[in-house]
Parts: structure tokens; sequence; C-alpha cells
């Protein structure tokens, strides 16, 4: 178990632990422990991973309760797992009060439709709280924009087509929500435990349209980095030419409408970061293949909401 | 004029496209609210202030959607529903999903 539960610093190590809880609890069908005693640190985009892929362990188990967690030495990890209740996942007790300024505002929710019932009190209150605190405000109505269509792509894609990787399915769609109020950043992560983009684009995406914005990317990037990027391109340069594929274009205004800060998409072996340009007043983006596999797609924003 | 205030009629969260996938969708919003009144050609202002906000596929779906359901064009959805809110960029959205459906239906597709 790496020390700091980030994809960025302990992706590799996430991945695996992950899988050999998959092969433990859904293959062999014995009940698993994950040990969080060393951990220090814990990154939004890794928890929410740990959180999804948990809450599919446990939906698909044939056992009674297949997963217990052993809670972190540390204070501040300890209190974060409590907040994101991932012990009412499990079934564990804990007797830690989140209190700390830095846990008390990570929030989780999860749905299984396109509902706005589930999301918009949370986006609701987060925007609020931020924009009674922060220098700088949230645009509620872009995050909204955002985080909403990330859910319904969610529900519409991720779950209509299958895997390559002999993944236990989950019965119908599910997601789940993250946001987080630390260092005078916002941070708001939607995460899905489905096919990703690249088994996804080339069933959504006309073929001709696919082969002319492919040109426009380096084929030395993995499927599903290009897969990520071309549902990105596609959305942001479809407006008025089709019904479909404008989520894309929404979750890039999270970012344009705030003027600052970063939107990370990890999509299995993918990964592609924008961040805006202020000098082009554009999100600019940067793309890497992964090592490591996440299962299924994390979408995410980190708006700066401090300073300027 | 009949008047259907989005936040207080249906949701304060709108979103998601299909009903199948939700109730705060574009799609119910379209069946319960949007359709009833082009059939019966009655004028309605939809009041779109008071929502957290709106994806565009809850747009799409109601807007764009009108039109490929209904077969009205452009120019009557909007003779019949004025648009009410301070917000020009997002009256300009669903203007431009209800042209493009519009447009997509003269030229025979859907």
């Amino acid at each position: 178990m790496p020390t700091h539960f980030s994809l960025t610093r302990s992706g590799k190590e996430i991945s695996s632990l992950l899988f050999e809880i998959e092969k433990c609890v859904l293959r062999r069908g014995v009940a698993a422990k994950i040990d969080f005693k060393k951990t220090e640190m814990i990154h939004v985009e890794a928890c929410i991973l740990l959180f999804s892929e948990v809450e599919r362990f446990i939906s698909c188990a044939s056992i009674s309760k297949p997963i217990t967690i052993i809670d972190p030495v540390r204070r501040r990890p300890r209190e974060v797992l409590k907040q994101i209740g991932l012990h009412n996942l499990t079934g564990d007790s804990s007797d830690v009060v989140p209190e700390r300024p830095d846990v008390v505002f990570w929030k989780a929710t999860r749905g299984f439709d396109q509902s706005g019932s589930a999301l918009g009190p949370m986006v609701k209150y987060v925007a609020a709280t931020v924009n009674q605190t922060a220098t700088q405000k949230v645009v509620q109505s872009g995050i909204w924009k955002g985080v909403s269509e990330a859910v319904t792509n969610s529900v519409d894609h991720a779950y209509k087509f299958p895997r390559k990787d002999g993944f236990v399915r989950l019965q119908g769609s599910r997601w789940t929500m993250f946001t987080q109020i630390k260092d005078g950043l916002l941070t708001i992560a939607v995460c899905d435990s489905g096919c990703g983009y690249s088994e996804s684009v080339p069933k959504t995406i006309p073929e001709h349209i696919i082969g002319s914005l492919s040109a426009l990317f380096t084929s030395k990037l993995s499927a599903d980095s290009q897969a990520i990027l071309l549902a990105m391109e596609y959305g942001r340069t479809s407006t008025g030419q089709a019904e479909r594929g404008k989520g894309s274009r929404d979750a890039l205004r999270v970012l344009t409408e705030h003027k600052r800060g970063e939107m990370f998409i990890y999509s299995n072996c993918g990964s592609v970061r924008y961040k805006f340009n202020e000098a082009s007043a554009s999100p600019e983006y940067s793309a890497v293949s992964l090592d490591f596999y996440v299962s299924g797609t994390i979408i995410g924003w980190i708006l700066p909401i401090e300073g300027n | 004029m009949r008047i259907v205030n989005i936040a207080k009629d249906f949701t304060e969260f709108p979103s998601g496209r299909y009903q199948e996938n939700g109730t705060t969708s574009g799609e119910e919003f379209r069946k319960k609210f949007l359709v009833p009144a082009a059939i019966g050609g009655n004028e309605t202002t939809i009041q779109l202030d008071g929502t957290i906000g709106y994806g565009s596929s809850f747009l799409e779906e109601a807007f764009g959607g009108l039109v490929r359901e209904t077969g009205l064009t452009a120019v009557r959805v909007l003779e019949l529903f004025k648009l009410e809110t301070e917000n020009t960029v997002l009256r300009e959205e669903i203007i431009d999903y209800i042209k493009a459906a519009s447009d997509r239906s003269s030229r025979g597709g859907k």
C-alpha cells in the first residue's frame, strides 16, 4: 500500500492493489483486507477510484463481507476515509469524527442514473460554500454543466459497451462524485467503472470524423489517450453539427468560465490534462500513456479559488 | 400566455437526456411541458432562471427534440415559446439547438 494514495505518484501500485482485490473477492470468492495503516496522504483522483472500485467489488461479490478496511494510523487520512463514507460501504466501524478543516469539505455522492437530484444539492452546497469564503467565486451553472454532462456521458455510454479486460460488470450504470475544498483549490471529480473512452468513442463518433480528427494527435499515444482527445475535440468542434457530443465541450467550459484551473481525465491506460492558459484564454492539453490501468473513467476539475 | 418556470414547475436540477435515465431529463421536460403546448398551439413563456444550470444534453433533447418530435419549424417554435432568462448565452444556445434540429429536419435528416 503506497504512503501517498495518488495516481500521479503511485498509480501503478494502486492499480495492482485494486486488481489483486478484484482477483481475491470476485474471482476466488475470498474476503480481502485493505490495509491503510501506512497511508499518509489521500488525493481525490485516487480516492474516487478506490471508492468506485470498492463499491463495484462489494456489489458484485457473492460473499457476505467481502472487504474490510484497516484504518490509517495518521489522523488526517483516517478522517478522510470516514468522511467519504468508505466505512459505510464496507460495513466497518470507525470512531473518528472528521473535524479537520481540510477534511470536512470532502463530500461524496453516488447514483445510478442522470437525475439531477443526486448531484444537484452537492454542487449547490459546494458552490455556495466557496462563494461565501473564497476570493475567487465559482460559476455554479458552469460547474453544473460540466459535472451533469460527465454523469450523463457515463450513464449514456460507459456501461453500454463491453470491456475487453475480463472485468466483472456492474448491473446497470453507476457513478460516483467527490468534491474537496483544500489549500485554496476546489476539486470536483466524477468516476465510473465503465468501458472507457477507447471502447465508446468508435461506437459513438462517426468513422469519417474519427479519421479526420485523429490526424491532429500524435499516434505515439495509447489508444485510450487518443480516444479521450478525439472525444474532447469532437465535442469542441461539433457545435450545431450534431445533436450529440457536446458533453466534452461542457467539460472544458468549466475551465473557460472560471478562467483558471485544470481538468484531468483518466480512462483505462490514457490520461489527458487540460490547463487553462491565461494568455490564450483557452485550455491547452498534455496527454500521456499510463503504465497502469484505471478501471473506468475519472474526469475532474481543479479550480483555484484564492488569489489571482 | 401560459408560463412555465422550470425551477418551480419541473426541477431545480435539470440534467440528462432521456426519460429512461432519470426524472429530470430533457425528454421528460419536453413531453411534460413543451409538446402539449406545441400541439395545442399555446403560446408559452419558458422561464429558465432559478435552476442550478443546464447541461447541453438536457437543452438539446428538450428543445431540439421538440423540433424532431413535432416537425415544427424553428420559426414556429420560436413564435410559440418565449425564452425568458437574464443569461443571453443560454438563450442563444437553446436557439442554436432549435435551429440546428430544424435545419437537419429540412435536409431530411433526424
